[in-house]
């Protein structure tokens, strides 16, 4: 994290150790989007995402007078969030049963477009691109925990290796062993639509 | 280099933390071996899926209902906190008053009370009244210092009653004055 964020949030969690308000309110605003965006990748619904995000900040509040400033503030809720992830999809695990393979997500189960070699603005490209990107995320859901925090926090909020360590209180070698984990499992998940098996979309002939 | 080491080259490949050397041996083992470059090809096209994968903004609703929590998460616990404060000096001033009673059960039946006796009484009974008009008070504005006020003026009636019934012993009235402070300080902090 950069110095001058460092500071700033240094400054909030001191506003808001002395009680004021539109303290936490900006720290609400700064990091809401970021915390969403993490919860949305971890969790399926959209619903539950803002539920626990909402739940995120509510417990930063009831917790910030004891921050102590060990880590810096964006760790600290993103850790909160990992925890709210966590717990939230181990409750889930006991009461679904367990999740489709990814072959059986496909909603028409017609044919998958040619790898696109057109040009980028080609609507069907373009639909392809998407296509692979809602298959990214459905594959994510279905992965272990885990591998899926680290994969997240990494590739998608663009954490640093380090900080995702602090934040999943591990050492930093299980961190980057599970990331490769993350990738060969991910692949291994994406391996039928990567190569072709579960086709999606249809170009015109 | 063989494959399994060709393969965890690919991913801190893609972190930008393999070395020239590790690339140069992976360049090299990718032109032979099929299977791996198929293998960093998916990895590749998968990652650059994920970082590019749209950050949703959260909704407006997040911030509004967070600020409607928190405010409800307030009150809740202002309430809670008058009514506990309220309660702790509520019983502290009535267990004050049993001692103070029962110190003049006690005279009263070892000898006839004197003049300055039923003065000291009397003050002892006006500050014990002082205490529940102070405790009452708290509850309405939840101040910390009327908070403090009644567990000093339930102290100081329970010291004066104490020094009426005994007005010589002057090592009681010391040790009851100093687990008034202490039970002010406690109070304090």
């Amino acid at each position: 994290m950069m110095e001058g964020a460092a500071d700033r949030d240094a400054i909030l969690v001191t506003r808001c150790q002395s009680q004021e308000q539109s303290a936490f309110d900006e720290i609400v605003l700064l990091y809401q989007d970021r915390i969403f965006s993490y919860i949305r990748h971890m969790v399926a619904s959209r619903e539950d995402a803002e539920d626990l995000t909402q739940e995120v900040f509510v417990r930063a509040y009831c917790g910030i007078q004891t921050f102590r400033g060990h880590s810096s503030l964006q760790t600290w809720l993103f850790r909160i969030a990992t925890n709210l992830c966590v717990d939230w999809l181990r409750r889930r695990k006991t009461t679904q049963t367990v999740s489709p393979p990814l072959e059986c997500l496909s909603s028409s189960g017609s044919v998958i477009a040619e790898e696109p070699s057109c040009s980028e603005l080609d609507p069907f490209v373009l639909l392809a691109e998407e296509e692979l990107k809602a298959r990214v995320l459905e594959a994510l859901h279905l992965l272990p925990e885990r591998l899926k925090t680290v994969l997240v926090l990494h590739e998608v909020v663009g954490l640093p290796y380090a900080e995702v360590a602090s934040i999943v209180r591990c050492p930093l070698g299980t961190v980057k062993s599970r990331m490769f984990q993350a990738r060969v499992a991910l692949r291994s998940l994406m391996l039928p639509y990567l190569r072709g098996e579960v086709k999606t979309v249809d170009r015109p002939q | 280099m063989n494959c399994q080491q060709a393969q965890r080259t690919i991913s801190r490949q893609l972190d930008g933390e393999a070395s020239v050397r590790e690339l140069l041996a992976l360049k090299e083992h990718l032109e032979r071996c099929c299977q791996c470059s198929v293998f960093a090809n998916d990895l590749g096209r998968l990652t650059g899926v994920l970082r590019n994968s749209n950050v949703e903004s959260a909704p407006e609703s997040v911030t509004f209902v967070v600020q409607e929590r928190l405010s409800r998460l307030k009150r809740e616990g202002e309430r809670r906190y008058s009514l506990n404060r309220t309660r702790w000096t509520a019983s502290s001033v009535l267990r004050q008053l049993a001692a103070a009673l029962r110190e003049c059960w006690l005279a009263r039946s070892l000898r006839t009370l004197g003049r300055r006796e039923v003065y000291i009484a009397a003050a002892c009974a006006a500050v014990f009244v002082l205490g529940l008009v102070v405790s009452v008070r708290v509850h309405y504005d939840r101040s910390h210092t009327s908070v403090v006020e009644a567990t000093v003026a339930a102290s100081t009636a329970q010291v004066l009653t104490l020094s009426a019934m005994d007005p010589l012993d002057d090592v009681t009235i010391v040790n009851n004055l100093s687990r008034s402070a202490r039970d002010v300080h406690a109070m304090v902090h």
